[in-house]
């Protein structure tokens, strides 16, 4: 059930890409095509996996196509990894390291609004993400794919005129499906929000 | 009126109900059963009810019962006789009489009930009347507590020991010396008498106190009284270096008895040569070291129907040690014929080290041992561990020709096999060391601080119940291997594929509600083997899964229902 909406939502998104692609050659002289390098912090929703992980180091490269001076798609490539120690539920406290990674890749709508050398932009859309959690010293561990939402606001300061600095910040939701004791029993969702910042280039 | 009657009734109703909740424990409701054994489920029935047992003979059990237990065991059909109403205040002695003469004068002077075979009980008002009784009969004073049956028992040929000769333990036992051994039962014998009750037998104490200090050793005397008079337990020990904890009791009876004890018991065989074979032991072992404590135990008293070691179990055990086995010497250098074999005697949760023992002594003796598991041979010091489920071993000449001069003013030096004799001292000596563990010099130590956790672990997708074991790190170890077994001595298999180079290991538990043993050995370059660690148990157990729930409830707010 929460499969096909995923892919319906998929099927939607990238309608929406393909209708602004072609529109996109009406209007050529507001084309613009921009890349991006970025890196920063995503925070899980749920307390337990904080305490679990703390903050999770991420690092994306993403791509974004402004077909006017306003719409735009983009899209890339984010991945999010941490190393952590399992909780104790119940008995003595012993160390077990754990070590998560989530690979992301985003297709998203975006809106911005020009003012001088700012760029204020969001976005909307989903993300297609595979995800591993392994147990380093106990052959444990568990892997799964998703699509899923996510959305982003963002502010762009150009420094010169192909240079930028970017910072951000993202939200994403992830029903897994998966129980779990950390979840008191209930179905994983590895929402969460991250924080980043970056350096741009406009082509 | 009838205010006044629903008070009385209220009274009488509080009265019943204090009565009838205290019952079990009021003395005149507890009643001293015989139970014969070869029932079915019997064993089964006295584990659930957790019902005290007094002593177990061959052929029956003797239980202390209170009368809610009484109803039950007749009510599940079980076949019993109800002996006597169990009296703190009374002293219950178990006395094997073998001659009609000894029979005649039990009868006599005593009203004994019989038990079976040769077996009877007294019950009597003063332990001192004990002393009357001729020294040929066997006695024991019962425990005042009883054990409930080891559900995990196990019997012996279920498992066998292989030993193969190994330099240290070979080394160790070659310097047993038979001059050595002749030179102490002399000394021995020289009190003229070591009733417990003389002041020889105090000088003997002293003796043996400056023998284990000329060593070097520390050394304590046990004191208690009995009938009035000053008794001395002598107590030694060589410390474990590896796990001080972890002990390996040898010991023996100093005491001794004849028709004519006040003036002229030697004992040289009862039990001048189990002390010695002690005193032999500590001898040899100071120079070595040793994973595990041994410790050295010279009872009085034990003709007084083992006395100084009943009073030991009492006073002295100490919660935070686990005594691994104990290796009791009575008798153990007269052969009447050669070659003479060993008798190794224990009960059945002894069996393992029946079966160890037995096993070195056909390696280190040579002797062809003989193995019995007879829970209701209690006529020394053994007994005593046996009643606090301490496993315990009998080593004794072979019990089935007794020695002619026992109990007697003819037990001397003159008539023992030194040559047996210096052979069992080896047996036994063996068996201490490997026990003990001797740390064999150039190859991996021990690893120690062995310990463990456990609990249940999540992270987000999976969750584990495990154990996690570490020690400290050895020396030049190449890696380590750790061993796991559902007992506590015997069956302990490698878990590890190959070995582990941290010094940690993480099993995991599934869920089972069984009790896990655990050992940690220590590997070089070379592949050697370093000696086991000490040996944990785990509990696998249920209690987790009932902490679990609380903790989710607690946690998550979950609803109980
Ligand atoms: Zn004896």
């Amino acid at each position: 059930m929460k499969k096909n909406s995923g892919l319906l939502l998929f099927r939607q998104t990238a309608l929406v890409f393909i209708l602004l692609y072609l529109s996109a050659g009406a209007v050529t002289e507001a084309r613009e095509f921009r890349l991006l390098a970025s890196s920063g912090l995503f925070n899980f929703r749920q307390t337990e996996f904080r305490e679990v992980y703390g903050g999770l180091n991420l690092f994306g490269l993403a791509a974004e196509f402004y077909a006017g001076n306003h719409f735009g798609l983009a899209t890339g490539i984010v991945l999010a990894k941490g190393q952590g120690e399992a909780l104790t539920i119940e008995g003595d406290p012993a160390s077990f390291p754990v070590s998560f990674s989530r690979w992301s890749f985003p297709f998203l709508l975006k809106y911005r609004v020009l003012a001088g050398r700012l760029q204020l932009a969001a976005g909307a859309g989903v993300a297609y993400s595979v995800y591993e959690e392994s147990w380093l010293d106990v052959d444990l561990s568990s892997r799964g794919k998703r699509l899923h939402f996510r959305g982003e606001i963002n502010a762009d300061f150009r420094l010169t005129g192909r240079l930028f600095l970017r910072a951000g910040a993202n939200w994403e939701l992830i029903p897994t499906g998966f129980r779990s004791l950390l979840s008191g029993g209930e179905n994983v969702n590895l929402a969460g929000f991250s924080f980043l910042g970056g350096l741009g280039f406009k082509l | 009126m009838k205010e006044k009657r629903g008070q009385l009734i209220f009274l009488a109703s509080l009265l019943f109900f204090s009565l009838s909740t205290f019952s079990p424990r009021l003395p005149w409701t507890l009643r001293l059963v015989q139970v014969p054994k070869q029932q079915p489920w019997l064993e089964y029935f006295l584990q659930q009810e957790s019902i005290e047992c007094l002593q177990e003979l061959e052929q029956s059990y003797l239980l202390r019962l209170g009368r809610d237990e009484i109803i039950k065991l007749r009510n599940k059909g079980f076949v019993f006789r109800t002996i006597a109403f169990y009296r703190y205040d009374r002293f219950y002695a178990l006395v094997r009489a073998i001659g009609p003469e000894d029979l005649d004068f039990l009868q006599r002077s005593f009203q004994p009930v019989f038990l079976e075979g040769d077996d009877y009980l007294l019950i009597l008002r003063e332990v001192s009347e004990l002393e009357e009784i001729p020294v040929s009969v066997k006695r024991r004073l019962l425990p005042q507590r009883g054990r409930t049956l080891a559900a995990h028992a196990c019997l012996p040929q279920e498992y066998t020991w292989l030993f193969f000769k190994e330099d240290a333990y070979e080394q160790l036992v070659s310097e047993v010396s038979a001059e050595s051994l002749r030179n102490k039962v002399t000394d021995l014998q020289n009190f003229n008498t070591r009733y417990a009750l003389t002041d020889n037998c105090l000088q003997a104490a002293q003796y043996l106190y400056n023998y284990f200090l000329s060593l070097g050793l520390p050394v304590n005397f046990h004191d208690f009284t009995y009938s009035g008079y000053l008794c001395r337990n002598v107590i030694s020990e060589i410390r474990g270096q590896t796990y001080p904890e972890q002990v390996v009791i040898i010991c023996a009876h100093y005491d001794s008895t004849s028709n004519q004890r006040w003036t002229l018991a030697p004992g040289a065989d009862d039990n001048g040569s189990g002390t010695a074979a002690v005193m032999e032991a500590a001898r040899l072992l100071i120079s070595r070291p040793l994973d595990f404590t041994v410790r050295f135990i010279l009872f009085s008293a034990e003709e007084q129907g083992l006395v100084g070691s009943l009073r030991y179990v009492q006073e002295k055990l100490n919660p935070a040690e686990n005594i691994i086995a104990v290796i009791n010497l009575d008798m153990i250098a007269y052969a009447d014929l050669l070659p003479e074999d060993l008798d190794i005697i224990g009960d059945r949760s002894s069996g393992w080290l029946v079966e160890k023992i037995s096993a070195l002594t056909s390696v280190y003796g040579p002797l062809p041992p003989k193995k019995i598991i007879d829970p209701s041979f209690v006529y020394s010091d053994h007994a005593s561990f046996w009643d606090r489920g301490i496993p315990a071993v009998c080593l004794i000449e072979d019990a089935s020709v007794p020695n002619p001069y026992y109990h007697k003013t003819t037990d001397t030096v003159d008539t023992l096999d030194f040559e047996f004799y210096r052979q069992a001292v080896r047996s036994s000596l063996s068996g201490l060391a490997v026990l003990a563990q001797l740390i064999k010099p150039g190859w991996p130590g021990t690893p120690a601080e062995f310990n463990f956790r456990t609990g249940t672990y999540a992270s987000i997708f999976n969750h584990l119940k495990a154990v996690e074991l570490f020690w400290r790190e050895v020396p030049g170890a190449a890696g380590y291997n750790v061993y796991r077994s559902s007992s506590a001595y015997l069956g302990f298999e490698k878990i590890n594929q190959s070995p582990v180079a941290a010094t940690r290991f993480i099993d995991v538990l599934l869920g089972s509600e069984a009790v896990f043993y655990y050992a940690v050995t220590a590997v070089d370059s070379l592949g050697r083997e370093s000696n086991f660690s000490r040996v944990i148990p785990v509990n696998a157990g249920t209690r987790s899964s009932a902490a679990l729930s609380g903790f989710l409830s607690g946690f998550f707010n979950l609803s109980r229902n």
